[in-house]
């Protein structure tokens, strides 16, 4: 049976500490993960926590790049920026940044926002005019610390809570406001000098959820499966949820899994017969 | 009172009354007992209710994809692609997972043991469509009656409620 409780926030701790309820999984916000993780903890219920993610996107000189940039376009703006696993930050080798920066931000001003009725759209408005505005007060703060916003990340004129998609690049990744999920759609570009400095990139923020990586090189894909923080890596494509693989993330991206086997397994009572 | 807002044009849409103690406590009360009744029913009755639901989704795919486009502002086309991917994931489940659940033997010291993956009872899900899904199939299969709770306007009610009468409308089937 499946049940719908219309209920606001304050209400939840006291279901989780129902006798009845064994267990919670939550796909949200960072702050909603730690409010659900400590009111289970207090009932020592199990919880999933499927939370946000700041995904690396990684450019290597092996990989297609005319592949790579039409694919770090769609990875950015899906949901209009407002996916878990979008990829927020594009870190690309030194070798090939300008030439990637050229292409991916030709190719990031011809994304039209618009009626998201219109198949010709590719992205429609941000879910709310607070989302929207929560956006446009992160780049504030970015450019404040040092960013610089090529184009984009605008509100359009109008009815809706429409935004341009735009590019970031000089972004302090040390600096508080770089290190937050940015839920829209303007992506930031990092340039690493190789392949070390493009996995200390990829892995200095708080989140471990998915990545991307971009490579024919079968010692650099064997580093980035093996030294990327997080749940998920998808190589030489965009990555996505499936019913069959697992699902979920690491560090502040939440634990447990979804999905597959394992997503099966986590609300189960494994229990051992002996004899 | 939830009222949901339409992103694309800032026009109102559904609203939703917020529930009761009492209502709570009914929904609470009807999953338990879900649960009592369901835990023992064989694997190939739940792939039916699965697989029932999968046809729910995609008979029902392009209401609850304009329901996901009015209420969030994804593209249709997007919206479309969540709602197959959520009847492929009832699928999976109907399909792979009678395997996923077989008992596992594990030799011992003394002798040998075996490990069952059992239901527990209700949990809770949260989150939009394709997450709720991934929740709902895996306690479906598993034999265990989800209670899901709206997140103030980031997750739209809507979408859940006209899941849950899918939900509701395969059960009715299933029973007949």
């Amino acid at each position: 049976m499946f049940q719908n409780l219309a209920i606001t926030s304050g209400k939840v701790a006291a279901l989780i500490a129902d006798p009845r309820i064994v267990a919670v999984t939550l796909t949200g916000s960072e702050g909603a993960g730690m409010q659900v993780a400590e009111a289970a903890g207090r009932a020592l219920k199990k919880v999933v926590l499927e939370l946000g993610g700041s995904d690396p996107f990684i450019v290597m000189p092996s990989a297609d790049l005319d592949a790579a940039v039409t694919a770090a376009v769609t990875a950015r703006i899906q949901n209009t920026g407002q996916s878990c696993i979008c990829a927020k930050r594009m870190i690309v080798h030194a070798e090939i940044y300008d030439a990637f920066l050229v292409k991916f931000s030709a190719a990031m001003r011809a994304v039209k926002a618009g009626d998201p009725l219109d198949p010709a759209t590719d992205m429609g408005p941000l879910s709310s005019e607070e989302q929207r505005q929560t956006v446009l007060d992160q780049l504030d703060m970015i450019q404040r610390a040092g960013g610089t916003l090529l184009f984009g990340g605008a509100a359009l004129p109008g009815k809706g809570a429409y935004m341009s998609a735009g590019v970031l690049v000089d972004v302090p990744q040390d600096h508080p406001a770089a290190q937050e999920e940015l839920f829209g759609p303007v992506a930031m570009v990092f340039k690493a000098a190789d392949l070390d400095a493009a996995i200390a990139l990829a892995n200095d923020v708080p989140f471990g959820l998915g990545s991307s990586v971009w490579t024919n090189d079968a010692a650099e894909r064997e580093r980035f499966e093996r030294d990327v923080e997080a749940g998920m890596t998808a190589v030489n494509q965009i990555l996505a949820s499936t019913p069959e693989a697992p699902f979920g993330g690491i560090k502040r991206s939440g634990h447990g899994r979804e999905l597959g086997p394992y997503g099966l397994h986590e609300f189960m009572n494994l229990k051992t017969v002996l004899g | 009172m939830f009222t949901s807002i339409n992103p694309a044009t800032g026009e109102p849409g559904e609203s939703f009354v917020e529930l009761t103690a009492d209502e709570i406590e009914a929904k609470v009360a009807a999953a338990h007992q879900a649960y009592r009744a369901w835990r023992t029913t064989d694997l190939a009755t739940r792939s039916a209710l699965l697989e029932a639901i999968a046809d729910q989704f995609e008979r029902n795919k392009r209401r609850l994809a304009e329901i996901a486009t009015r209420e969030m502002g994804k593209t249709l086309k997007s919206a479309i692609a969540e709602v197959e991917k959520c009847a492929a994931g009832f699928r999976h489940y109907a399909e792979a997972g009678p395997a996923m659940l077989s008992p596992r033997t594990i030799p011992t010291a003394t002798g040998s043991a075996t490990a069952r993956f059992l239901p527990v009872a209700v949990g809770i899900v949260r989150g939009p469509s394709w997450p709720a899904m991934s929740g709902c199939s895996s306690t479906r299969r598993a034999c265990r009656a989800a209670a899901l709770r709206s997140r103030k306007w980031s997750s739209p009610p809507g979408r859940r409620l006209a899941c849950s009468r899918t939900s509701r409308s395969h059960r009715a089937r299933s029973r007949r």
